[in-house]
């Protein structure tokens, strides 16, 4: 297949993904229908608020849900092969060597009790059965090296404790790019760090993505980093996808009134001293979705418009902006958006509504 | 920032002065050496006004909280509640002046007793004081945007934001002048984030109080604050004006804090320099000779390692209003 | 904030799937599930087993005949349900047998239940002290606790009753200061962890002294677990008891206990075993009871509830 071919096809599809958690009444949706593609190269962010599901998302892409809860409809195609209809043994081929996940938390995703430098040779000999001791010991240690750890050959014999979580985070990036995973899905992998540490952990993370050709999927609930980081934005609420486009798309004309409101509270330069931007209300809990749009009861928009408490949005392709309006190398990508009034008349509904 | 000056400070809510908190560490082998958590710290919080303090984690944050609190015992230094320092005073009146000065925590999970109803959990320094009734945690309630029936319930059917509103329903309870507020947001969702800092502008309309909001994300401490405090290593690094220290940073280190955190907006993400810093915070058992920041500092010379600079221009010692919001900065770069 | 969803699972989602924030619906609560609150066989039989001990020791009193002490050397050794005036026999004095093992039950259960508290309170009251204030206080009751576990209780009870003479009290005493050990391990690492929680703090800022906070917060959570240990302490204390009672230290006679019976009755395990057998018979049905009904706790863990309840992310 030549490279022009290759790209072309998405490298992860998601299509129609619903997970269910097995509750006192019967089982509760916690992602419902969710469709995305990820394609080679790119970094594609999933965003949304705690309980939007983003998180649920990308464990079942990874076969690592929780207990009780689990993928009750749709497909998720790695390469063409639906990862959830592949036998354990052949998921656990995948998982850790073409996909690789970094977590929030590195210190609970490390074990305490085991050098990081042992930690590491397991994810590596795990999908490279051939090394010896000392060869696995060097890869480790060319790992380390590659996500910035000074003296790794002294480091790689430390316990996880006596590392920071700056430099646990990369630890953890360096275990995750072991095998040069074709996807690498990050999951909130900088919450947990300062500011400046967070700034030096994305740009390792960037640097040993493109040395690796991996794609990324970024979940985030922090706007300012989809908007340095990544190409493509999903944005999700209430267990959907409601709005996806390129990210100068997302961020200059967002289509969809949660993505509008979401994009207002963000606080700044232009908000300082004044009051903040803030969404009315909260997101409905899964188990009492609204019937029709689940932000319809917290959306200007949606006010006396019948439609959007009886039929729920489907997400819909958005005509696509002019050409020319964005940068070179940005791919605008289609933008889609889950709203019955879609479109930049929208968002413009809904800062009107909170300004009277 | 904000521009709105808040009424005319002649007494500061909060005085700390040249305070100090040492804690003894274990050192290699049988070595004992002495942890400066909070090295000389000196701010000042004037009624109505909130004073933001930013610094990341280890900066000494927490254990300067814990030593106004009465937490920490500190080991030099004073804190003075309405110009009284609170050393000299017998242990119930401190207590009763601590009052003036209470306390809104980070983690809205861990700071309320899951066994207790919201009610219950307001009404408790209210009880503690003897002066509870009822009708005032309904209040208090009311006061936070909740409603008298959701006291009934207990945390656990909380929300994030709405226990954030529980924390500062109970810290409004005892009529303070000064609320510390630590990562009150942090916790919460960025549209629940907005909430809180909102209710909080109105609390602080409302009722005058004052903040002392400690931070590590600029943006929310920008939107917030009247003046801003920059921690480094147990030292105040700069401080001065919200709208002078944001558009027009001194020290090294505030600079690169500013230009680490992300911006949500591509266009200005893809163009805008990062000053990105190289290693991790020092230990603080053993700190490096002269300026803490030097190791990580991109413009650090020979000379950071021989002095520790202290925080410049001078403010002379007369109470004088002008003065205390000038822009200082510890650096010998920008103060040689 | 966001759901930290890792695979270990330490949150199940289907509890904290949502955030929802003021004016909207407040989160319904789901309160996570206790495993084995429900009413399991073994909780049913183990309360039928310690409520029949209990009717014992209640009610028998109460019945026209009850008359553990009188002799009737006529009616001596009579066997159960032969004799109307003796429902479960005579003992080798003609004394009511069923009169003799309802006292008994009331002495060993009364003495257990003594032992239990005064543990209970030495324990908890210790390792919540040593737990919440630490440093020295905390190593000292370690270390106590330490000498605690490597005494030999019952030649340390010998050697008491042998100087004051044996006595209820002083198995009630000597029991008590030896088997605190468990009670003040728990609630040493529970307030240890409640210590710094930020809702034990926030009293300390508002005036309450240490005295406040323990008793409004660390006491209320530690209480649980107390309950629960001392639910299962109970048969074991039972045991050493009778052991102890069956070796002639403790209540003395003609006052009855299990233990006492079971050797008075040894002797006449050919002629009439039921003076062995029916003591024996009500310390088995205590001491499984108590089994089976504190298995319901001991599946919640004593870990505590409330530890569980604690966010990990």
């Amino acid at each position: 297949m030549s490279p022009a071919a290759e790209s072309r096809i998405p490298l992860l599809q998601v299509q129609d993904l619903a997970i269910e958690a097995t509750g006192d009444a019967g089982p509760v949706r916690l992602v419902d229908g969710v469709s995305f593609e990820v394609h080679q190269d790119e970094v594609f962010a999933l965003v949304g608020e705690s309980g939007s599901g983003k998180s649920l998302t990308v464990l079942a892409i990874m076969d690592l849900l929780p207990p009780g809860v689990r993928v009750s409809a749709g497909r998720i195609l790695f390469r063409g092969r639906d990862l959830t209809k592949l036998p354990e043994r052949d998921l656990r081929r995948i998982r850790g060597k073409d996909l690789a996940m970094v977590f929030q938390d590195p210190m609970s995703a490390l074990n305490p009790l085991q050098r990081v430098g042992r930690q590491l040779a397991e994810a590596v000999k795990l999908h490279a059965t051939g090394l010896n001791r000392k060869q696995t010991a060097e890869k480790v240690h060319r790992l380390l090296a590659a996500v910035g750890v000074p003296d790794p050959a002294g480091r790689a014999a430390a316990y996880p404790h006596q590392w920071s979580g700056g430099m646990r985070q990369r630890a953890m990036i360096a275990m995750a790019m072991a095998h040069d995973p074709a996807l690498l899905i990050a999951d909130e992998p900088t919450t947990a760090l300062d500011v400046t540490v967070q700034a030096q952990v994305m740009d390792v993370l960037a640097a040993a993505r493109s040395r690796a050709g991996s794609a990324m999927i970024l979940i985030t609930h922090d706007l300012g980093l989809v908007a340095e980081a990544a190409d493509r934005v999903a944005v999700m609420y209430s267990g959907k996808v409601v709005e996806t486009a390129g990210v100068r798309d997302l961020f200059h004309r967002p289509a969809h009134p949660y993505t509008v409101g979401l994009l207002a509270s963000v606080l700044g330069e232009g908000t300082a001293g004044g009051r903040a931007f803030t969404i009315p209300g909260s997101p409905p809990a899964a188990a009492d979705r609204p019937a029709g749009c689940a932000f319809a009861p917290r959306c200007h928009a949606s006010l006396d418009q019948g439609t959007c408490t009886t039929t729920a949005p489907l997400l819909e392709l958005l005509p696509t902006p002019p050409a020319g309006a964005h940068g070179p190398g940005h791919p605008a990508g289609p933008r889609a958006a889950a709203c019955h009034f879609a479109g930049d008349n929208a968002g413009q509904l809904l800062l009107k509504g909170q300004q009277a | 920032m904000r521009t709105d000056t808040p009424a005319a400070p002649f007494l500061d809510v909060l005085t700390v002065q040249d305070l100090a908190v040492e804690f003894p560490v274990r050192g290699p082998l049988f070595s004992r050496t002495t942890l400066k958590a909070v090295n000389g710290v000196s701010l000042h919080v004037a009624p109505g006004e909130t004073l933001g303090l930013v610094g990341e984690s280890g900066c000494g944050k927490s254990t300067l909280v814990r030593a106004i609190l009465g937490l920490n015992k500190p080991s030099s230094g004073a804190v003075a509640v309405g110009g009284r320092n609170l050393a000299g005073l017998l242990n119930g009146r401190r207590r009763q002046e601590r009052a003036r000065i209470q306390m809104v925590f980070q983690d809205p999970y861990s700071s309320l007793d899951p066994r207790l109803t919201v009610h219950e959990i307001i009404a408790e320094p209210l009880r503690i004081n003897g002066q509870y009734t009822a009708a005032a945690v309904t209040a208090l309630l009311e006061q936070v945007g909740l409603t008298a029936a959701m006291g009934q319930r207990k945390p656990g059917e909380f929300s994030g934001g709405q226990r954030q509103r529980v924390g500062i329903a109970r810290a409004l309870a005892l009529k303070p002048e000064l609320l510390i507020l630590d990562e009150p947001v942090s916790a919460l969702d960025v549209s629940v984030q907005a909430q809180v800092i909102n209710l909080l502008q109105d609390l602080q309309a409302e009722l005058g109080l004052a903040y002392l909001f400690i931070a590590h994300d600029l943006s929310v401490v920008r939107q917030i604050s009247h003046r801003v405090a920059v921690m480094y290593m147990g030292r105040i690094v700069e401080t001065g004006p919200a709208a002078d220290v944001f558009t027009n940073p001194q020290h090294p280190y505030t600079k690169a804090l500013m230009s680490a955190a992300p911006v949500a907006d591509p266009d200005k993400a893809a163009s805008r320099q990062r000053v990105v810093l190289t290693g991790d915070l020092p230990d603080a058992a053993n700190l490096p000779s002269g300026c803490a920041f030097r190791t990580r500092c991109p413009q650090a010379e020979a000379s950071c390692a021989a002095v520790v600079p202290s925080l410049l221009p001078p403010v002379p010692t007369q109470v004088d209003f002008p003065v205390v919001s000038a822009h200082q900065s510890a650096c010998l770069l920008v103060h040689p | 904030m966001t759901q930290q969803l890792l695979p270990a699972g330490t949150q199940v989602p289907a509890t904290a799937p949502t955030d929802p924030d003021i004016q909207g619906t407040p989160a319904t609560p789901t309160p996570a599930k206790r495993k084995g609150r429900g009413t399991s066989p073994a909780f049913v039989i183990g309360s039928a087993m310690l409520g029949l001990v209990l009717l014992l020791a209640a009610v028998v009193p109460l019945l026209p005949g009850f008359d553990p002490f009188g002799q009737d050397l006529s009616a001596a050794m009579r066997a159960p349900f032969t004799d109307p005036d003796h429902l479960l026999g005579t003992d080798s004095l003609g004394r009511d047998l069923l009169s003799r093992l309802s006292l008994a039950s009331a002495v060993t259960l009364g003495i257990a239940f003594a032992v239990v508290i005064l543990n209970a309170v030495i324990g908890t009251t210790l390792g919540m002290a040593a737990g919440y204030f630490g440093g020295r206080l905390d190593s000292a009751v370690t270390t106590l606790a330490d000498v605690n576990l490597a005494m030999p209780v019952v030649l340390l009870l010998i050697a008491v009753a042998a100087v004051t003479g044996p006595s209820a009290t002083v198995t009630i005493v000597t029991l008590g200061l030896t088997y605190w050990v468990g009670y003040a391990r728990v609630s040493r690492n529970l307030a240890r962890s409640l210590r710094h929680r930020d809702f034990v703090l926030a009293p300390l800022t508002q005036g309450g002294g240490h005295g406040w906070v323990i008793r409004r917060h660390i006491l209320p959570n530690v209480f649980s677990q107390t309950l629960i240990i001392g639910a299962t302490d109970i048969a074991t204390i039972v045991l050493i008891e009778s052991s102890l009672e069956y070796l002639g230290l403790g209540v003395q006679p003609p006052v009855p206990s299990w233990g006492s019976m079971i050797f008075e009755g040894q002797k006449y395990l050919g002629s009439n075993p039921w003076l062995a057998i029916l003591p024996g018979l009500a310390m088995f049905l205590t001491v499984a009871g108590a089994q089976f009904v504190s298995q319901r706790f001991t599946a919640e863990g004593t870990t505590g509830a409330l530890l569980r309840k604690g966010r990990t992310a």
